[in-house]
């Protein structure tokens, strides 16, 4: 009796000790599974924030190489830049020389201006006042004289050549003097046929010419063109000027011959006679 | 394009060709001339004019007198004036600025100066 019952209590032991194992074995089975769909559910995570770093980095690295594309751009821009600038400078350049070539040929049509108004004013009388008048006016208008004298060949005593003053204006006082050749500005310009001219603001006086004009007629000198002083707004000589008295120094000495000569026929037609024989 | 009228008001006929030479640069700018005041009134009242240049020093009526009758005539009281002279005393400028000139240029003349004037009274580019 006693047997028995130790053998149930055995099997009983053995039954409860059995249902504890399955009941530890299940719960730690359904513990573990909980775990690993919590890990799976954490890897999950893991991968989605593995793939987002990824797509982002990707992205990064585009726009890495798109601002080196931008750099490589600009870098060709700046030497475009560089060349266009150096292009620019040319053209200014040009421009320039452009512009300083157009204001020369301005000069130079003012220039021939004047001197073609002058000479063709000159030979527009024969009568010998008004040669000496246009002499004055051309003076006077185009290079600003403020007072002329003009001078012509005459002979003294011992036949020796003077200059005597035909033609004043603004400087009275120079009317009946007579100048030797070779003396003084005037007389120097006569002998040497070389025309003087100084700078103004260096005259001495004003009944010192600064600047005179020999009249050339055939190789001789004729006379003497000279300007005592300009007018209060011109204060130097400038290039037009020497053209001009170069002009004059053969046309007006040729229109002084002329209205000479003229003054000793007695009409134009009387002039045109010396051609009948021609 | 308009058409521009100037009457030059110049004894000196060696003076008004230089004017003329030069002005024939400016296109559309027709040149009436005349030889003294008088003679440039009787001009300015034949006709519609833009621009008077005048000399001061000449015979029968200088150009101090032209500008001061020329500014009290009806028709041409507003016509711009540019005086070309060899007067260039700085009073000689200041009195005739006062009877009504618009410009005052000493002579000698540089062309492209007054080419650059009568553009300005004319209101040319």
């Amino acid at each position: 009796m006693k047997t028995k019952r130790s053998t149930e209590d055995a099997v009983f032991d053995f039954s409860a000790r059995s249902e504890e194992f399955l009941e530890t074995f299940f719960r730690k089975g359904a513990e573990f599974t909980e775990q690993l769909l919590q890990e799976s559910q954490r890897m999950k995570s893991r991968i989605q924030q593995l793939s987002d770093e990824n797509i982002q980095l990707r992205s990064q690295l585009a726009s890495d190489d798109a601002v080196k594309d931008l750099l490589v751009k600009i870098q060709a821009l700046e030497e475009d830049r560089v060349r266009i600038r150096a292009s620019a400078d040319d053209v200014k350049r040009e421009y320039k020389t452009y512009e300083d070539r157009y204001v020369e040929m301005e000069q130079e049509l003012d220039q021939m201006a004047n001197l073609y108004v002058a000479s063709s004013q000159l030979h527009v009388t024969m009568e010998s006042s008004q040669v000496f008048s246009v002499i004055e006016q051309m003076l006077m208008q185009f290079v600003g004289a403020g007072s002329i004298g003009i001078f012509l060949r005459g002979f003294g005593t011992e036949g020796k050549p003077v200059l005597r003053p035909v033609h004043a204006f603004h400087c009275d006082e120079i009317t009946g003097t007579t100048i030797e050749w070779n003396a003084g500005p005037v007389g120097e310009t006569a002998a040497t046929a070389v025309q003087f001219i100084m700078e103004p603001e260096k005259a001495e006086d004003e009944s010192s010419p600064i600047a005179c004009i020999p009249l050339i007629f055939g190789g001789d000198v004729i006379g003497v063109i000279a300007i005592y002083s300009l007018l209060e707004q011109k204060k130097k000589f400038v290039n037009v000027d020497y053209e001009l008295f170069r002009l004059l120094a053969g046309h007006a000495a040729s229109a002084i011959i002329g209205s000479g000569l003229y003054a000793r026929t007695e009409s134009v037609a009387a002039a045109l006679d010396c051609f009948d024989s021609l | 394009m308009a058409q521009y009228t100037c009457l030059i008001v110049e004894d000196s006929p060696m003076m008004r060709q230089l004017i003329v030479f030069a002005l024939g640069r400016i296109r559309n700018l027709k040149v009436v001339e005349a030889d003294d005041g008088v003679d440039g009134l009787k001009k300015l009242a034949g006709g519609k004019f833009d621009l008077v240049i005048t000399d001061i020093n000449m015979p029968i009526m200088d150009g101090l007198k032209l500008v001061k009758r020329i500014r009290t005539d009806a028709v041409h009281k507003d016509v711009p004036i540019m005086i070309i002279t060899t007067e260039g005393a700085a009073e000689d400028r200041q009195r005739a600025l006062q009877l009504g000139a618009n410009e005052y240029v000493t002579k000698p003349i540089q062309a492209p100066q007054v080419i650059s004037k009568v553009k300005e009274l004319l209101k040319i580019q």
